[in-house]
């Protein structure tokens, strides 16, 4: 082996993003007749997700797949999917603005931002939404009056605010026990971490599916490890990536559905939203979008490059 | 460098007496740079393990814990302990444990726990005749309470070492500080008995409200913290908070322990016993994670994994292993330097998390009573005349009820993890 | 005159840090209660500043620490080892000190700098530059030298005085 790049993940052996790497790693030794070796490291063993950019600009890791949500603090037009525009979209709505013209530029945008190589297209996570305790929620307008708890993000916080509800901040391990009693009514969360915690435990029992935002992995590869690989190395990372990436989306989206369905047989029930009920609130959220991508820092022009997707 | 280089390294700079955080942190500086790994990134690491929420509940109880040691609050519980259990044989040694277990219950420290109680107590059970070995022995060790009823800092450091829930650990340190509190009066009650010292007198009914009286405020801290905690209206670093603030209020406004000028000062001392956590915790959380990516914390696990020790055999090394480590260490030291690289085989054999802190905090407990170096033990000593030999004569029968304690929790599960099972499901 | 200054500073930095660790118990306590009693006064960026200003405020005590030698060492084995060498491990420990503290010091700055290239903020919505609560890195780090800088001059100009380990009391607090 003469290369050796280190993945840094938040998330443990056996997560969909670990899974993703693993074969990502086996294929890229199988193609490179074992020159490149590629060590997944998880459970954020080495560094949590919210330090992956900051870690991969310095260059203290090789590589990581920090979420979108997380490059926003460098980059803010990686948050496009928390902005109102992006509320009730489905995924292959999200995919058409990060697959097109809008995640071109957005990743150009981080390369150049934080010296880092963009390997290759994201991945989905899935939806953000609105998981609740015995406040049932069965249209927009029942947010309204809710105790929710967001992982922080200015974004979340203004779009509970136009809904009606009180966003509170509360680490994610005090979750469990704040729903539980009833400090907050309900948490922002995609349907993998509701299960792997066993939320319905702490009393969650109902889902409201409406899109809030959603979560996106991105392969990221610090600057000194990309120019250490000679070129034909880098193009068999950026072939393999590409390759497996509509299996990885796939694998990821069966995944969290899987997870949904894990929640449901637990007795958390789902909720559909009504259509129209999601585009009158998506236009009512829509008021407040110009000042949110000014405070958010965000280049405007470039954000309405990635509304034509919506 | 190669791990037994790096041992020999590591315990040869500890010995010289250079700073245990020096040591983690100056170690780790020096791998990084030898890895090629750009240094920036350890500061990094240390601003972003800092900016914590969990991390931060430290200083706000070891503020608490330092307006508590003010005395008030102290000598509150102790009258109201002395009013209800004073008339049994052995009364103050009784009433001692008895406070101090409130007390435990406020204070999430065991050296501040024993300096408290024992500030008042040492001097009034030598008045009354108690032998000073017996005394010392008996505030010192239920001093250790302080750390495994909750709040503890002890558990919150591992929790955050272990990524475990605060709240969880705290239930599973109740049982087991229940059951430690009713050993320590059952031998209490014994050894007065034997050596036949009197029970306090009877306290006249009007004495008797006016220590229950006294005691409210006291005895309400615990139950708003805790049960803020419990009934899930606070969290734990707003637990902490409230700890601070009450106590804050109650040793200058109720006990008038602490003059309003003495606030400031006060805060501060507690923020630099703070700062000296804050950089132990730096220096072993950069080691650790220099172990990890260096990939010696997998290979120890996977000698321990792969050599057919059973889960019985592995946590009795374990405790061999801290009470080593705990005579000789301080027991943050212990704490960082052990649970990196022993949580990951405990996981591996199928030990509990919780229950596994749990045997950590009994032994920490051990720890601080143990010589030479025990801190409860320099507590006593730097607070009384008592001279060490005779403090250790005391203090040795609770070591043996501890360690029994100790094999008792470790052994069955269900004593640490009963509780919290039953709260927040299995 | 240079220990008045050193005395007066150290008291400032005391009462500084106290007074900001104050606004925290205030703020912390706060929070938990208008979120029961009056649910619209609640904010989602009061734990950030809760988690600056309480970092903040050990920061500031941090040359206290050092020049003090509050900072837990395993002292057992270096205390039966003759004087002479007890002093020679001891300045190898402030000078070790020093050391680190400059590292952080410069490798803070470098993080700070960092952060203000990318001006990153915090989570909350009051988007705070993260450059302002980096800054706690360098701060740390300039004092700790400074700590044990003070406290080296003192031992070069009085070798004779009391070392650290016979007290191994100060620094404790669990
Ligand atoms: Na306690
Ligand atoms: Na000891």
């Amino acid at each position: 082996q003469d290369f050796k790049l280190k993945v840094s993940l938040e998330s443990p052996d056996g997560h969909v993003r670990n899974e993703a790497f693993d074969r990502f790693a086996d294929l890229v030794s199988e193609r490179t007749d074992g020159r490149v070796a590629i060590e997944v490291f998880g459970s954020a063993s080495q560094y949590s997700g919210a330090e992956v950019p900051a870690a991969l600009a310095q260059g203290s890791i090789d590589m990581g797949a920090p979420l979108y949500l997380h490059v926003g603090r460098f980059v803010p037009e990686a948050q496009f999917a928390d902005l109102p525009m992006a509320y009730g979209a489905d995924e292959a709505q999200i995919y058409a603005a990060v697959d097109g013209p809008f995640g071109a530029e957005l990743h150009t945008r981080i390369e150049d931002t934080l010296g880092v190589r963009v390997l290759g297209r994201p991945f989905g996570v899935g939806h953000a939404i609105l998981y609740t305790t015995d406040k049932k929620v069965e249209t927009t307008a029942d947010i309204a009056g809710l105790k929710l708890r967001v992982p922080g993000g200015a974004a979340s916080v203004e779009r509970f605010r136009v809904m009606g509800a009180n966003p509170v901040s509360i680490p994610w391990p005090d979750a469990p026990q704040a729903l539980s009693r009833g400090t907050v009514d309900g948490t922002l969360s995609t349907d993998e971490p509701i299960r792997s915690v066993a939320m319905w435990d702490s009393g969650v029992s109902h889902v409201f599916l409406d899109g809030q935002s959603y979560f996106m992995y991105v392969p990221l590869v610090s600057g000194a490890a990309w120019s250490r690989l000679p070129e034909e190395l880098q193009i068999v990372l950026t072939d393999t990536w590409e390759e497996m990436i509509a299996d990885t989306r796939k694998r990821a989206n069966a995944r969290w559905m899987e997870a949904r369905r894990i929640n449901q047989e637990n007795g958390i029930e789902p909720v559909e939203a009504s259509a129209d009920d999601l585009l009158a609130m998506r236009e009512k959220l829509l008021a407040i979008q110009p000042d949110l991508v000014k405070t958010l820092g965000m280049d405007p022009d470039l954000i309405d490059l990635a509304q034509e997707a919506f | 460098m190669s791990p037994p280089v790096l041992s020999v390294v590591f315990l040869s700079l500890l010995a010289t007496g250079i700073p245990i955080f020096l040591v983690l942190g100056g170690l780790s500086f020096l791998l990084y740079w030898m890895d090629g790994t750009p240094l920036i990134s350890l500061a990094q690491l240390y601003g972003d393990r800092l900016n914590s929420i969990t991390v931060v509940s430290i200083p706000l109880f070891v503020i608490a814990a330092q307006f508590m040691q003010k005395g008030g609050i102290a000598q509150a519980l102790i009258d109201w302990a002395e009013a209800w259990v004073g008339r049994v044989p052995g009364g103050l040694a009784v009433v001692c444990v008895l406070a101090t277990t409130v007390f435990a219950a406020i204070s999430g420290s065991s050296t501040a726990t024993a300096m408290a109680m024992g500030l008042i107590v040492i001097p009034a059970m030598l008045r009354s005749g108690y032998a000073p070995s017996f005394a010392a022995g008996t505030v010192g060790a239920s001093g250790t309470l302080g750390i495994l009823i909750p709040p503890s800092l002890v558990f919150i450091l591992y929790a955050i070492v272990a990524e475990q829930s605060i709240p969880r650990l705290f239930l599973a340190g109740v049982v087991p500080g229940a059951i430690q509190a009713c050993l320590f009066i059952l031998y209490a009650i014994w050894h007065a008995r034997r050596a036949g010292y009197a029970p306090s007198p009877r306290p006249d009914p009007a004495a008797f409200r006016r220590a229950n009286f006294r005691a409210l405020p006291a005895l309400a801290i615990p139950l708003v913290v805790l049960g803020g905690i419990y009934s899930g209206m606070l969290t734990v670093s707003e637990a902490a908070g409230v700890a601070a603030l009450l106590s804050m209020v109650a040793s200058v406004a109720i006990y008038r322990q602490c003059r309003v000028a003495e606030v400031l000062p006060t805060i501060a001392e507690a923020l630099a016993l703070t700062a000296v956590l804050f950089f132990i915790m730096i220096g072993a959380i950069s080691f650790s994670h220099w172990l990890i990516s260096s990939g010696i914390s997998t290979r120890i696990v996977e000698i321990f994994t792969g050599s057919g020790l059973t889960t019985w055999q592995f946590l009795l090394m374990v405790n061999l292993l801290l009470i080593l480590l705990g005579t000789f260490l301080e027991v943050f030291g212990v704490l960082f330097i052990a649970v990196p690289v022993l949580l990951p085989i405990a996981l591996g054999l199928g030990v509990d998390p919780i229950h596994f802190g749990v045997i950590l905090v009994i032994n920490m407990e051990l720890a601080f009573i143990t010589p030479p170096v025990g801190l409860n033990l320099f507590v006593l000593q730097s607070i009384s005349t008592i001279r060490i030999a005779e403090i250790f004569r005391g203090i040795l029968p609770y070591i043996l009820i501890l360690a029994a304690l100790l094999l008792l929790v470790t052994y069955v599960p269900a004593v640490s993890l009963w509780l919290p099972n039953l709260v927040y499901g299995g | 005159m240079m220990g008045r200054i050193a005395r007066l500073a150290a008291t400032g930095l005391d009462l500084a840090g106290a007074l900001l660790a104050l606004v925290a118990i205030f703020l912390v306590t706060w929070e938990a209660g208008t979120r029961y009693v009056a649910a619209r006064y609640s904010n989602d960026w009061g734990t950030e500043v809760v988690i600056y200003l309480l970092v903040w405020s050990a920061a500031l005590v941090t040359a206290r620490t050092a020049f003090e030698t509050r900072h837990v060492s395993a002292n057992v084995l270096i205390d039966l080892a003759p004087l002479r060498i007890r002093q020679a491990a001891f300045l190898v420990a402030l000078v070790a000190g020093i050391a680190f503290g400059a590292l952080l010091a410069v490798y803070g700055a470098e993080v700070v700098r960092f952060a203000i290239r990318f001006g990153t903020t915090g989570d909350s919505s009051l988007r705070l530059p993260m450059a302002w609560y980096y800054s706690v890195l360098p701060t740390m780090g300039a004092l700790l030298s400074i700590g044990y800088g003070v406290r080296l001059a003192r031992f070069v100009a009085d070798p004779a005085a009391r070392l650290p380990g016979q007290t191994p009391i100060e620094g404790e607090v669990a």
